[in-house]
């Protein structure tokens, strides 16, 4: 019996550490891709946490950096800064929800990089700032 | 003994009826609104706008308030058909008879909100007084129940 009530465990676990593979893979995933595209526009990239959070807290010509709404701390919780609305953490560590859908990402970094920076931004930062987001604890 | 007791009773039906202050209680809430537009904001009910308002507001979504909160055509339309089925039958004005897109500014919002006095609004906590959430404690799930209030200090 002991054979039986291994393979329920083992059956478990599988169960309950799949949609987490799934997920790691996923952001992992999309890291990737901005990675490959930013590498077709500048040779031998390859992103940066450090500098990811350094375009992450910094005002790019305008009113807001992200950090604004999202808070240097990535693993707390934010506030949006005109509306006061709770904004859960990025920090896939804490939320692993965050980067789990690739076209959930684009659609935001459309909409909060013109917002932030003016402009779109370019594989390479979104790429930076992936890699931050996927190491902040 | 027996008349006391009706009184208490038709006093108990009476305060367990729902507040008629509670616009838009009953409407289902929507998926694709809550997560296109619950962002950002809290989901605002759908009927504190007439219909055209809210059409125009969905117009202009790449310059929503200050921000660039465009949607992809589907998801706009499908955002535009549950806000307009579910929309004030009457537009609502200012206290001057203006027509406005900002909830805050109707006449409504403004008497609802008139026992606050001026300044409670502005409080750190609240910042604004489109903060739903900060004092309706549910209003993240479209509930705005006179028992769930809890004025931010």
């Amino acid at each position: 019996m002991q054979s039986s009530r291994n393979f329920s465990c083992g059956c478990l676990a599988f169960l309950l550490l799949s949609p987490l593979v799934g997920r790691a893979e996923t952001a992992l995933q999309i890291l990737s891709s901005y990675e490959t595209l930013a590498r077709g526009l500048m040779v031998g990239f390859a992103s940066s946490p450090e500098r990811g959070r350094q375009f992450f807290v910094t005002r790019h010509g305008g009113e807001w950096s992200c950090s604004s709404c999202h808070t240097e701390n990535p693993a707390v919780v934010g506030k949006h800064v005109v509306t006061g609305k709770t904004i859960q953490p990025m920090a896939v560590s804490v939320n692993p929800e965050r980067f789990s859908r690739a076209e959930k990402v684009e659609k935001w970094f459309g909409r909060n990089c013109k917002d932030v920076v003016g402009r779109a931004c370019t594989p390479a930062e979104k790429a930076d700032m992936v890699a931050y987001l996927l190491a902040a604890k | 003994m027996r008349v006391r007791s009706s009184i208490v009773t038709a006093a108990f039906f009476l305060v367990s009826l729902p507040s008629f202050a509670e616009k838009g209680a009953g409407v289902p809430a929507n998926p694709t609104y809550q997560q296109e537009c619950a962002s950002c904001h809290v989901p605002f009910p759908p009927a504190l706008l007439d219909a055209s308002a809210w059409r125009e507001l969905l117009n202009g979504l790449y310059q929503h308030f200050g921000s660039d909160a465009s949607l992809e055509p589907g998801m706009r339309d499908r955002v535009e058909k549950y806000l307009a089925d579910n929309a004030s039958r009457s537009p609502r004005f200012t206290r001057l008879g203006k027509p406005t897109l900002r909830i805050t500014e109707t006449a409504w919002f403004q008497r609802e909100h008139a026992e606050l006095g001026a300044t409670v609004l502005k409080r750190p906590s609240i910042k604004t007084a489109s903060n739903c959430a900060a004092c309706h404690s549910r209003a993240e799930s479209g509930s705005f129940s006179e028992r769930e209030i809890h004025i931010a200090k």
